[in-house]
């Protein structure tokens, strides 16, 4: 993100831009299908955050809750969060073992831009629930985790 | 302090808390105040800023501060049916696709109005399905249509046939839970798991999750073994005796009569391959099965439909349950598209939609799809949302043209 500054452009510093995400998640998103918020509200580099994604409907995910870790390091939002599933998914983007979303099969981390957000990754994922070829995926039990 | 309540419909509400009000309470206040009918405690999930809030804990604990959004969705409720569930250590297990031993002989009579089909049908024996490869004999498929004819309306896609796989299905079933399993399990136990969750590969996770219980880690059977039948024959005679229901003389009233002309002479004792190729010349079979192959979900509920408009039909495909599949999956003629447009051209061109169906028409454009489009295909689903939602996510590509 930049702000115009008389002919040149300045790049938010990664504190103002993890406050301005922090503001945004504490206020809901959208329709409230996902949300995200601070891990540790002591931590002042603001790495780790927590996000849930409700399953989309007229899918498997359907009525079911995800919840993520998102970490978002020193060098963010130049390089993007790592991402990983709390909760146990079938997704051809995450890690059955591990429950990491593999930035190579998921064309938001891969392709990333210093613009997208958590917030944007969060949806992607969502839609990706729904996507052909997950959407009907046998899922592992509910309540179950990495 | 005033908490903003998000619903997953896109309204919110608020409601008046304490900080030191545990989660409990939040959920009965808001049981409160929206009617026990519309939130009830019980199955009410919280979630604030990513987290899921726990019933213990305390507002203040969770950081939920004055003028908060936390959004509010409902769990599923368990399906309290006869058919027990598989494991008391997985609560979101699925009732089983083909009822115990146990349940079949407890099972309480259906009721008259529930229209059983005038012939009691018992269920087909399994055969043993040949073996893929030697190292691994693949398990006895369960039996594909199940005898009862009479299953709660509710209930029914969560038993419909399609859940169980066999054949070549098996393979890429036995496959894909390896991949999900990363290596975790090996080729055996899937395929033991398989055969105890009677080739349901949901059910066959739940085990590879949850250990198998003992009661389902029986060997497959291959004919009905003598505790499945009734304990107590003679109930069975009042529900035979009943005539099968008489369909209304609405324009819809047998949307699955194949025959109304009557069945063609094959007697049912009748064997070999050919035995139901008089079907494929039935415009309403290649309909019924452009229909299946576009959503396989819907075959067990037309199935059981057909049982009480045409019982003798229904013994005769189940005399010829493989030459009965043969048929269904052969590919249509014209691809699945003409089918929607056979459908489509039925449809008057004014119709009435009541509000809840102008809600699940606009929740299927919302998914980004134009309204011409929405309409077409959610009146040629027979106004199933689901239906309508499956086919555009999995023709897409074509509307995009």
């Amino acid at each position: 993100m930049t702000l115009g500054l008389g002919g040149s452009s300045v790049v938010v510093p990664r504190n103002f831009r993890l406050l301005e995400e922090l503001e945004r998640g504490e206020k809901g998103i959208g329709d409230g299908t996902v949300s995200y918020g601070m891990d540790d509200g002591d931590d002042i580099y603001m790495r780790s955050w927590t996000g849930t994604i409700i399953g989309p409907h007229n899918t498997v995910h359907e009525g079911r809750i995800y919840q993520l870790k998102l970490f978002c390091d020193k060098d963010y939002p130049e390089k993007p969060p790592s991402v990983r599933f709390h909760s146990r998914v079938n997704m051809t983007c995450v890690n059955h073992e591990t429950g990491v979303v593999e930035p190579k099969k998921f064309g938001l981390l891969a392709n990333w831009q210093r613009e997208y957000t958590m917030e944007d990754i969060l949806t992607q994922l969502k839609k990706e629930m729904a996507a052909p070829h997950n959407r009907k995926l046998v899922q592992p039990p509910e309540g179950t985790y990495f | 302090m005033k908490v903003f309540v998000k619903t997953l419909k896109g309204t919110h509400f608020e409601i008046e808390v304490n900080p030191s009000d545990t989660l409990s309470e939040v959920k009965k206040n808001i049981e409160t105040v929206q009617g026990a009918d519309v939130y009830p405690a019980a199955q009410q999930m919280l979630i604030h800023q990513g987290k899921v809030l726990k019933d213990g804990t305390t507002l203040e604990e969770n950081k939920v501060a004055e003028s908060s959004f936390i959004v509010i969705m409902l769990s599923k409720t368990k399906s309290s049916s006869g058919e027990g569930s598989t494991t008391s250590t997985a609560p979101s297990a699925k009732p089983s696709a083909t009822p115990t031993s146990t349940s079949v002989s407890t099972a309480p009579q259906a009721p008259a109005s529930t229209g059983a089909s005038a012939t009691p049908v018992t269920a087909p024996t399994a055969a043993p399905a040949p073996a893929p490869a030697p190292a691994a004999p693949a398990p006895a498929p369960a039996p594909i249509f199940s005898g009862s004819s009479v299953r709660p309306e509710s209930d029914i896609y969560g038993q419909a046939a399609s859940n169980l796989v066999a054949g070549s299905n098996l393979e890429g079933t036995i496959q894909q839970i390896l991949d999900m399993g990363g290596g975790s399990w090996d080729r055996d136990t899937v395929v033991r798991t398989l055969r105890a969750a009677y080739n349901n590969p949901e059910r066959a996770v739940e085990y590879l999750y949850s250990g198998i219980p003992e009661q389902a880690e029986a060997p497959p059977v291959t004919g009905v073994p003598a505790s499945a039948q009734p304990s107590n024959p003679p109930a069975d005679t009042p529900q035979a005796a009943q005539p099968a229901s008489v369909p209304s003389s609405g324009p819809n009233a047998n949307p699955l009569d194949l025959f109304p002309q009557g069945l063609p002479n094959v007697g049912s004792g009748a064997a070999g391959a050919g035995s139901l190729d008089f079907l494929r010349n039935s415009q309403q079979f290649q309909a019924l099965r452009a229909m299946v192959q576009a959503n396989p979900q819907i075959l067990q509920p037309m199935l059981q439909e057909l049982g009480k408009q045409n019982p003798h039909l229904m013994r005769l495909i189940q005399e010829h349950q493989v030459d009965f599949l043969r048929l269904i999956n052969e590919p249509v003629e014209g691809g699945e598209g003409n089918i929607l447009g056979q459908l489509a051209g039925a449809m008057p061109q004014a119709v009435t939609v009541t509000p809840e169906e102008r809600q699940a028409i606009e929740r299927l454009e919302a998914m980004g799809f134009d309204r011409a489009t929405v309409l077409e295909v959610y009146f040629a689903c027979n106004k199933n949302e689901e239906l309508a939602a499956n086919y555009l996510l999995d023709h897409m590509h074509e509307f995009d043209e």
